[in-house]
């Protein structure tokens, strides 16, 4: 089994922003990668970046390409895909790869806001997050422990938005994301993993197009706990929540031991797995894909991914960086935009 | 009394592990199968009764001949329990009796092996519920196998083997909270120790090991979690003072991914077992290491929904039982 996002969406000539990033880190090559080798197959990009250092980048990890600055978006599809079209923001400092500078903090910020006001007036059509450097951004007004609650706040979501990473064989969805891990079994709530399945199981079916989502949820001990020997936290908070996701309508099943639930005949039996915490969801994900697993937030108003992968300080500028990711994010993207159009339509 | 060695093949004591379970048919599908009676000399042990139960079951033929079992054309020695019968243990079904059963199956066989009458080992899957409705205080074989062989509990592990990965585990059976806290220095670096000296076992030259993170990303430099740098951290810095090629604590999810390390030593159980059973769900074998017997079971349960239908797959046993016999020295 696997899912080909791109292979039902038609080409749009919406864009769709891409930002900065930590420009420290490998976001600006990997999207001029990403235009070099596979422009014709993408759909128009418009980077909010500044047009200078992305020209300087490309040549500097030998992929060079044509950027072209813009002034809105509604002009990246004519400039698409004969040069890279920027929306520029201006960095205060120089760019070093690897070397990363608070004084440009408040740009990675301004872009972000950028695309997501760009995406909420529907200029674009989706928006694509480069890696961030957290802790960098935490001392320049940045607020939220990471995007996908910042775009919460930003898009004024209804209820929080939900993690999900999806590979070409597997999706995961985990409930508690990043805590230690003693925290993460401390945190574990039940009405936490009823809204993750219901909110998962809701985009799966509307936004994925899957008429009835089978969902697995994933025990959090040993043998899901061996009726109580290994673990309370199945028949307490797990167990509950099952039957509440069950009689709100979904086809769930659990909790399951999560050695389980990943070998191919197990994910033949559902569309995403409900993990307990993050190693739970990703080393299944890594494990079966490396490169080409993608991060998307499922219960914004807006659509956004963002490929699976840090800001990998240390190979920045040299041109390994690899842009499996971050093109599936884009064909995510621009899958979810074209299923929005046409349900627009259809209405 | 068991009659004394007389061939080269391994000797391989077979505890046939829950009656009530899939154990009885995979035992018998393992012992009597030709390519593994070519590198062991099976000896079975269990219950007369439920195997012949089971050979019916199967539809084989299956004859009591002194001190052994003939099925198919080969032979097995047979050491009989005289615990249950199939008017006590009904497949399927969870009850102290099979518990009981299972239990002395085990003892008698790591009995064999501490007396010198096998070579290793080879345990047909328990079921927890069952053992527990004993009254027995377990927490796996390597519990079992650690007080039979007067060997501490916090030196015995447990090693996946699989393709492509090989994974100890420094927790094991115990619910997530309680791994946790039971992850000290001490701990991680016998797990490490373990992993290393099964690896040489097996023929490995300073194998290439690598260690877990407890928490996401490796806890992110202390972000999410202080266990790399209070715990895991010193115990590889430990081990690699003493000369072992050890890596670690990495993220476990890049780790895996990365398939750079010949062992991978894991914080939690389904921490080693998720990834082992993606690739191969049915296939993976489970050394005891740290123990002076050689030890092993398989990494699936006793799957007590299909016991008895003829339905189970021996093939994960099969391939412990060839592993035991070929790979350790």
């Amino acid at each position: 089994m696997t899912f080909d996002n791109a292979s039902s969406a038609p080409m749009r000539h919406f864009p769709i922003a891409v930002t900065m990033g930590e420009p420290a880190g490998i976001g600006g090559e990997i999207a001029c990668m990403a235009w070099a080798r596979y422009a014709n197959e993408l759909p128009p990009l418009i980077l909010i970046d500044d047009p200078d250092r992305i020209a300087q980048l490309a040549n500097v990890i030998g992929c060079p390409v044509n950027v072209e600055s813009v002034s809105n978006a509604a002009d990246a599809g004519a400039v698409w895909p004969d040069a890279i079209p920027v929306l520029p923001t201006s960095l205060p400092a120089p760019v070093e790869p690897g070397r990363i500078n608070p004084a440009n903090a408040q740009a990675v910020i301004a872009s972000l806001d950028r695309a997501i006001a760009l995406a909420t007036s529907g200029d674009v059509a989706a928006v694509v997050t480069n890696p961030i450097q957290k802790s960098v951004l935490y001392g320049a007004g940045f607020d939220e422990p990471g995007h996908t609650e910042y775009l919460a706040k930003a898009t004024k979501a209804d209820s929080a938005p939900v993690m999900m990473l999806t590979g070409p064989e597997l999706r995961v969805v985990p409930v508690t994301i990043h805590t230690s891990l003693a925290d993460a079994v401390q945190a574990l709530r039940t009405e936490d993993i009823v809204h993750c399945a219901i909110v998962t199981a809701d985009a799966l079916r509307t936004e994925f197009g899957i008429a009835r989502p089978r969902l697995a949820i994933a025990a959090l001990n040993p043998h899901a706990g061996e009726d109580g020997a290994l673990g309370g936290e199945e028949s307490s908070i797990i167990a509950p929540a099952v039957a509440q996701i069950r009689a709100a309508g979904i086809d769930a099943s659990g909790p399951a031991a999560a050695d389980t639930l990943f070998h191919p005949e197990a994910r033949r039996s559902h569309d995403a797995v409900i993990c307990m915490y993050h190693d739970q969801a990703l080393i299944p994900l890594k494990t079966l894909d490396f490169h080409r697993s993608v991060n998307v937030t499922l219960g914004l108003p807006i659509i956004r991914t963002s490929p699976d992968h840090g800001t990998a300080l240390d190979i920045a500028g040299t041109g390994r960086a690899d842009p499996t990711s971050f093109v599936e994010a884009v064909k995510l993207a621009a899958f979810l935009a074209a299923r929005r159009q046409q349900s627009a339509a259809a209405a | 009394m068991l009659p004394t060695r007389r061939e080269n093949r391994v000797r391989v004591a077979l505890p046939i592990g829950d009656p009530a379970g899939i154990g009885p048919e995979i035992v018998l599908r393992t012992a009597f199968e030709a390519s593994v009676q070519q590198v062991i000399a099976p000896v079975i042990v269990g219950d007369l009764e439920i195997l012949i139960d089971q050979a019916q079951r199967l539809g084989i033929g299956l004859e009591q001949k002194g001190d052994t079992l003939q099925c198919s054309g080969h032979s097995a020695d047979f050491v009989d329990c005289g615990v249950v019968g199939p008017d006590n243990v009904t497949p399927g079904a969870v009850s102290a009796l099979a518990g009981r059963a299972t239990i002395a199956y085990a003892t008698a066989a790591i009995n064999l092996a501490n007396e010198g009458h096998v070579d290793a080992v080879l345990a047909a899957p328990h079921t927890e519920r069952s053992v527990q409705a004993a009254g027995i205080p377990f927490s796996g074989y390597p519990s079992l196998l650690a007080k039979l062989t007067q060997t501490s509990p916090d030196d015995v592990f447990l090693m996946l083997v699989s393709e492509p990965y090989k994974v100890v585990n420094a927790t094991l059976h115990v619910a997530l909270q309680d791994a946790v806290k039971l992850l000290t220095t001490e701990r991680v670096t016998a797990a490490i120790e373990a992993a290393h000296n099964a690896l040489t076992r097996m023929g490995f030259d300073a194998p290439r090991i690598g260690v877990c993170g407890l928490n996401p990303h490796a806890g992110e430099d202390g972000l999410f979690g202080q266990e790399e740098i209070d715990v895991i951290g010193p115990s590889v810095a430990r081990c690699r003072q003493q000369g072992l090629n050890v890596e670690g604590p990495r993220p476990a999810d890049v780790l895996f991914a990365g398939r750079a390390h010949d062992v991978y030593v894991a914080m939690y159980h389904d921490q080693g077992h998720i990834p082992v059973k993606v690739a191969a769900p049915r296939r993976a074998s489970a050394i005891s290491v740290g123990t002076p017997i050689l030890f092993g079971s398989v990494a699936h349960g006793s799957a007590l929904d299909i016991a008895g239908q003829g339905r189970a797959d021996p093939t994960a046993l099969q391939q412990a039982a060839v592993l035991l016999a070929t790979q350790f020295k």
